[in-house]
């Protein structure tokens, strides 16, 4: 690390992350940015993003997220710009990095050399930068023309090979984009996805709204999780407001997030079955979930999207939900158990699904995340590299994949509910006694006071608007169904945030799917892209 | 004229209707629906996800099992749409409902789609209505498979009830 320190102007993070800031020059960036990935193994591409700076001399902030595996390091690395400056692209160094840019100059303006530069999330035809502080709240854009011009330019040069247009939403009912596909003699040559169809601009509305407000938004980005994404604000938050919350507390949400793995898991491998037409399994993962969803809601009052809150948990797990988790859980045990002993003999599912592979480099080169990083034998879990709340302390293993095939991430999948089942086993043998609240904090016993029915409505109205962050950045990240689920929050001082950046796993999946989709047959490739685990509001935000 | 003139025969086999053409399409479309629905579903997000538990053995039996959501519009009479209506999207939807049957009922989901739901942002259409005729709206965020299963109840007897097109 010494020889690090020498190279490059950084910094330690003033918290106990593991991070590390540089500051970085422009110019010179992809030599760096080289630097730390061939000598220093920093070869993971977190996340890419930008941000304005109001009061600086420069209009621009970019941040370079990236990881060392082996050490579980992560380096923020800024580069300050004008709105003039022509950034050089990094995707020579990394390919992922690609959808990230495009996401910039559209948001920003922010010009990258040497690329194309179409509009990802927005309507190819319109021209304003929604994520500029010029740009106000109320208005509108302009959808004027569907495609992107990068799109026809490449359609024009070779009209004569075909294009088949494959809308997801009509296939299954939760992937919103457009995949184009060329094929040659069954197999698929070309691809092109088409995202933005689902683009709410969930990042401009936090950074308007006060830190209070933003849970349900938050929530709604991961729609096909219980309460991961959830998750990953309130520890954002907390970690932001020193808000240290209960063992018990810990340990309930940990439940909670546990079984929305579980919840998560089935969903996309039931995808996969529904894709191949596997009738029988797909009721039998239906009647499974419906069973946590049912857990889920006996605790929380909803069957999705839990209201938990900032501080803790809001109220104790009853005894009779305790029964049922102990009666339940052995069943789900069995079965997963019996599922992966049916599947890997069911001829059909695994010729089908064992004819890809994926290598360790081009999953690290395409920045995958969770199930699908590991089913190519990548060890890395951030319940392990990063832990947070007791993972610590409960056992449980890593899955990993050999070859990077689907069947092996359907197998990782399953394989990770038998260990979140330990994981729920084990936290309700030895639940932690004592508070559900951080009551010593002043806004948690005023919330508190809230939920009680005695409370001046006035009091907590000011209060919340009094609520300032630093002037600071914070990287918070859990381990969801699909990957790693990050939330970077910057503060200016102010009760608003002053940029708010949700980096979820499935923008870099999705991205990585549109390359490695190439060479499939094309008759298969639902199910590919089923195992892979994404989910499209979370692409478009 | 006898009974065993030849032509007149041949006359009342080969009698014509005259129509027109649009009531002869509706009666074809809804013979072909056959008072049943074939929904095709374009429903994203959270209202995506509890309408594929709607599906589920629990609400709905054996009689519908999950793949009972269609892929191509051109045999659909029930559009569901859900979740979010973006630009982007609402082109889609446009496209979608011209190329469905003629006789068609079109249900919006969540709240969302209803009225532009939490998001008062740039991307988002507020109302499904300024694009396509609704017949029934389910509330909810995201609602609940027991909501959206009365929903459908209730057009399904609509759809058996109704003789002319919602034209």
């Amino acid at each position: 690390m010494k020889n690090l320190e020498e190279k490059l102007n950084l910094h330690r993070g003033g918290n106990d992350t593991g991070e590390i800031f540089v500051e970085g020059d422009p110019n010179s960036i992809n030599s760096e940015l080289n630097l730390l990935k061939n000598q220093f193994g920093f070869c993971y591409f977190l996340d890419m993003y930008a941000a304005e700076c109001p009061g600086d001399d420069f209009d621009f902030k970019i941040y370079y997220y990236i990881l060392n595996l082996d050490e579980n390091i992560r380096i923020r690395y800024t580069v300050s710009i004008s709105s003039k400056f022509s950034m050089p692209s990094v995707t020579s160094i990394w390919k992922c990095s690609d959808w990230y840019e495009r996401e910039i100059h559209e948001m920003y303006g922010v010009y990258f050399v040497n690329r194309n530069l179409d509009r990802l999330l927005l309507p190819a035809g319109c021209s304003e930068k929604p994520m500029l502080n010029s740009f106000r709240m109320g208005q509108e854009i302009e959808a004027t023309t569907p495609f992107g011009p990068y799109f026809t330019k490449r359609n024009q040069k070779d009209p004569l090979k075909n294009w088949t247009k494959i809308s997801t939403w009509t296939k299954s009912t939760h992937l919103s984009f457009k995949l184009w596909l060329q094929s040659d003699e069954g197999k698929v040559s070309d691809s092109i996805v088409e995202v933005g169809f689902l683009h709410r601009g969930v990042e401009k509305l936090c950074q308007n709204l006060n830190l209070f407000q933003l849970s349900p938004y938050i929530q709604r980005v991961n729609s096909h999780s219980l309460f991961c994404g959830e998750l990953s604000w309130l520890m954002a938050i907390e970690q932001r407001l020193q808000i240290k919350i209960p063992p018990k507390a810990m340990a309930i949400r940990m439940l909670l997030a546990e079984f929305s793995r579980i919840w998560e898991h089935f969903y996309f491998v039931e995808q996969v079955c529904l894709k191949l037409k596997m009738d029988k399994d797909i009721r039998e993962f239906q009647f499974y979930k419906e069973y946590i969803t049912e857990l889920f809601e006996n605790y929380t009052g909803r069957r999705q999207y839990s209201n938990v809150f900032i501080g803790g948990v809001p109220s104790e797990l009853q005894a009779g939900w305790i029964t049922s988790c102990y009666d339940f859980l052995p069943k789900l045990e069995i079965f997963t158990s019996k599922k992966i002993r049916e599947l890997s003999k069911d001829y059909f599912f695994s010729e089908i699904l064992r004819s890809d592979s994926i290598d360790g480099n081009t999953a690290l080169e395409l920045s995958l995340t969770g199930p699908t990083l590991r089913g190519c034998g990548i060890n890395f879990d951030i319940r392990k590299s990063f832990p947070y709340y007791h993972y610590e302390s409960v056992d449980f293993e890593i899955p990993l994949g050999k070859h990077g095939s689907s069947f092996d991430r359907v197998l990782v999948r399953l394989e990770e509910v038998r260990q979140s089942t330990s994981i729920i086993l084990q936290l309700l043998d030895n639940l932690p006694t004592g508070n559900l609240l951080d009551e010593g904090h002043e806004i948690v016993s005023l919330f508190k006071a809230q939920d009680d029915g005695n409370f001046n409505a006035l009091d907590l109205m000011n209060l919340i608007d009094g609520v300032k962050i630093s002037k600071d950045v914070s990287y918070s990240s859990i381990e969801a169904g699909s990957g790693e689920w990050g939330i970077h929050l910057h503060g200016d001082g102010s009760n608003k945030a002053s940029r708010l950046r949700i980096s979820p796993p499935s923008f870099s999946l999705l991205q990585a799917f549109q390359s490695l989709v190439i060479g499939r047959e094309v008759s298969e490739y639902g199910a590919f892209l089923e195992s892979f685990g994404i989910n499209s509001s979370e692409v478009d935000r | 004229m006898s009974n065993t003139d030849p032509w007149a025969i041949e006359q009342s086999d080969f009698f014509a209707w005259t129509t027109k053409l649009d009531t002869f399409l509706n009666f074809i479309s809804k013979k072909k629906a056959g008072g049943d629905v074939w929904p095709i579903s374009m429903a994203n997000s959270c209202c995506g996800s509890e309408l594929y538990s709607t599906s589920s053995e629990k609400y709905f039996g054996n009689k519908i099992s999950a793949q009972f959501l269609e892929d191509s519009p051109e045999d659909c009479n029930l559009l569901i749409i859900g979740g979010v209506i973006t630009s982007k999207m609402a082109l889609e939807i446009k496209q979608v409902y011209s190329q469905m049957l003629t006789l068609k009922k079109v249900m919006a989901l969540g709240n969302c789609s209803c009225g532009g739901g939490l998001y008062p942002t740039y991307n988002i259409v507020k109302g499904i209505e300024k694009i396509i005729p609704i017949d029934i709206y389910i509330p909810g965020c995201p609602p609940s498979p027991e909501v959206i299963l009365a929903g459908v109840l209730q057009l399904l007897e609509e759809v058996s009830v109704t003789t002319g097109g919602p034209q």
